[in-house]
């Protein structure tokens, strides 16, 4: 038992990637109610307003880009704004007529209607009412589940569906948290790490971290009821100790990239989690030291790995 | 407390977690995380102090006052607690009522430790500036800018820090002519005093009953686990000073002795880590006038 109380200077190392490497890298970056431009040939984009004449002010903290004649900023911190595609993990919070409202990282909630999800046993039928008295034991709120983004409608509202057998409630692990622009966009967002843990990352910035599950092929119908009943399941599976640590370590390795702005990839996390081995328990990646020899090691290795 | 919503696979994944020791951060039971605290963060306050404990962040600024003494209690000061909470410190704070409710609860917490009869290890004579009239008033208002779990802990934490560092200025006494007296207060900062005794306070640690066993330093959705907590106050000598329950479920008489002893030795160990901490921060600006250099303060870029 023991519990350290630090100053800030301490932990707190200044940042190394000094400003001579920001300008070097020719980014534009503005303030909010900071000047864009003078000049009256450009138009203004997302995140910049006229202040004036000719004048482009930012509306936001961020890097400005520029696309012929049209001036955008992109902000630094953001929600997740939603692509059609997309896999993002989400919680249920609210249980409506016919669908379901989840937080997803969002400026609004995410939708996801009764008819995007399948039903247990996978049978195809349209939903009835019987269905919509039993929306609970589908999801009830504070659940967790992995969805794909159908559409997302001009109000900026997404619809979600979960209509495969890769989506569906979330089970057996933890939710991490990182800013979505850290998620790098790849083929697949789900994961099964050497160590025995499962990654989804969700392209909101919601990342599932759970034991590893091998999916049964189901070889008979009685097997795919079975399989799409455990779908909708509350019940975790037996994990045990090695496992539980396995979760921690590559939860504290994804929360040690994210607080060093580092991209967070299946990659990235397999660095850090190999780097975070020198260390024999998880929860010393706690630790602010530890946790940004981590990130920078695992930085390391990419760089290499790339030349 | 801050009512997050969790899914019943996670409640059920920590509560396992908690019966095998490996918590859902890897830590163990009775594993604390890392505190960074820094105090003199506010120019305008007699005393200042802004501590993070992982995702839960707390800015407290104390401001002594000259006001009326209270009737009960004629040679005595005060103190005055508040607790204000963030709208944005956490998500499941959206409505002003659950935001209403925690501030109460947690000025309340605040409250009950600083009354006349709690404060028995602090001479309250001493704020007092003409006996039967004029007293100081120590103001103590924190707010709670991000809730990641465990906030009473930091709070007692980031008072006592801030009371530490709170200086009283020196006043003398004027005869008026009728038998009257009056005050002037001393310009000269160096004359004010800190208030004598603040290192005896008690601190505040947090024991959350998940399943059978007990957890220190529990985060948002472990404390949305637990079916019982008790807040145990202890002094520097994990000796307790007080006990409060709060959650529905119950905790067996011999949990209860465990956790106590537990929470008041946690609590100790707290005691001692900041005393080194603020004597290692007093050092740092000792050194600094003496090369008549000042300290960078991180304030809110820590």
């Amino acid at each position: 038992m023991d519990v350290q109380i630090h100053l800030p200077s301490h932990v707190r190392v200044a940042d190394d990637r000094d400003d001579e490497t920001m300008i070097n890298a020719n980014v534009h970056l503005v303030t909010p109610g900071e000047t864009i431009t003078n000049d009256p040939q450009f138009m203004k984009g997302h995140g910049a307003y006229n202040d004036g004449d000719h004048t482009l002010v930012s509306s936001l903290g961020g890097v400005v880009d520029q696309i012929n004649k049209l001036i955008t900023v992109r902000p630094l911190r953001t929600r997740y704004s939603g692509a059609v595609g997309d896999v993002v993990v989400g919680r249920i919070v609210e249980v409506g007529q016919k669908r379901w409202a989840v937080d997803v990282n969002a400026r609004q909630h995410a939708q996801l209607m009764l008819s995007a999800i399948n039903l247990p046993g996978g049978v195809q039928r349209r939903k009835s009412e019987s269905d919509e008295l039993a929306m609970r034991t589908f999801f009830a709120e504070g659940d967790m589940l992995v969805a794909e983004a159908q559409s997302v409608p001009t109000d900026r509202s997404i619809a979600l569906h979960t209509r495969s057998t890769k989506y569906g409630k979330l089970r057996n692990g933890c939710l991490v948290t990182v800013p979505p622009a850290l998620i790098v966009r790849c083929k697949s967002h789900f994961h099964s790490l050497p160590c025995g843990v499962d990654v989804i990352l969700g392209l909101n910035g919601y990342i599932w971290v759970a034991a590893h599950v091998a999916a049964p092929p189901a070889i008979d119908e009685a097997d795919a009821r079975v399989t799409a009943e455990a779908l909708y399941s509350n019940q975790n599976d037996e994990i045990d100790v090695a496992t539980r640590l396995n979760i921690a370590r590559v939860a504290n390795c994804i929360r040690a990239l994210a607080s060093h702005d580092l991209p967070v990839s299946d990659t990235m996390i397999m660095y850090a989690y190999e780097v975070s081995l020198a260390y024999d328990q998880p929860a010393e990646l706690l630790t602010a030291s530890n946790a940004r020899d981590v990130a920078t090691q695992a930085q390391l290795m990419v760089q290499q790995s790339m030349e | 407390m801050v009512n997050p919503l969790i899914s019943p696979a996670e409640a059920q994944y920590i509560t396992s977690g908690v019966l095998a020791d490996v918590r859902a951060d890897g830590r163990k039971r009775t594993q604390f995380r890392d505190l960074v605290l820094e105090t003199g963060v506010l120019a305008n306050a007699s005393g200042s102090c802004r501590l993070q404990l992982d995702g839960t962040d707390i800015l407290v600024g104390v401001k002594v006052d000259v006001d009326q003494v209270d009737q009960d209690a004629l040679n005595c000061g005060r103190f005055e607690c508040s607790v204000d909470c963030a709208p944005t410190a956490a998500v499941s704070l959206g409505d002003t009522r659950s935001l209403d409710d925690v501030n109460t609860e947690w000025t309340q917490l605040l409250t009950r430790r600083f009354t006349r009869n709690a404060l028995a290890g602090i001479d309250l004579t001493q704020l007092c500036i003409i006996p039967e009239s004029t007293c100081w008033v120590v103001y103590i208002d924190a707010v709670v800018l991000a809730v990641a779990g465990n906030v009473a802990d930091a709070l007692f934490l980031a008072v006592k820090a801030a009371l530490a560092t709170t200086t009283v200025p020196a006043t003398t006494l004027v005869d008026l002519a009728d038998g009257e007296q009056d005050f002037e207060v001393v310009d000269d900062p160096a004359a004010a005093k800190p208030i004598a005794g603040i290192a005896d306070l008690p601190l505040c640690v947090t024991i959350n009953k998940i399943g059978t066993r007990h957890i220190l330093d529990a985060t948002l959705l472990e404390e949305q686990v637990a079916s019982a907590r008790i807040f145990v106050f202890a002094n520097p000598d994990a000796s307790v000073a007080h006990v409060q329950k709060s959650g529905s479920g119950g905790i067996e008489p011999s949990l209860l002795r465990e956790m106590t002893r537990t929470g008041a030795n946690m609590a100790s160990l707290l005691h001692h880590r900041l005393a080194e901490t603020l004597k290692l921060e007093a050092e740092q600006a000792d050194l600094a006038k003496k090369t008549g250099t000042q300290v960078k303060k991180w304030g809110f870029f820590a």
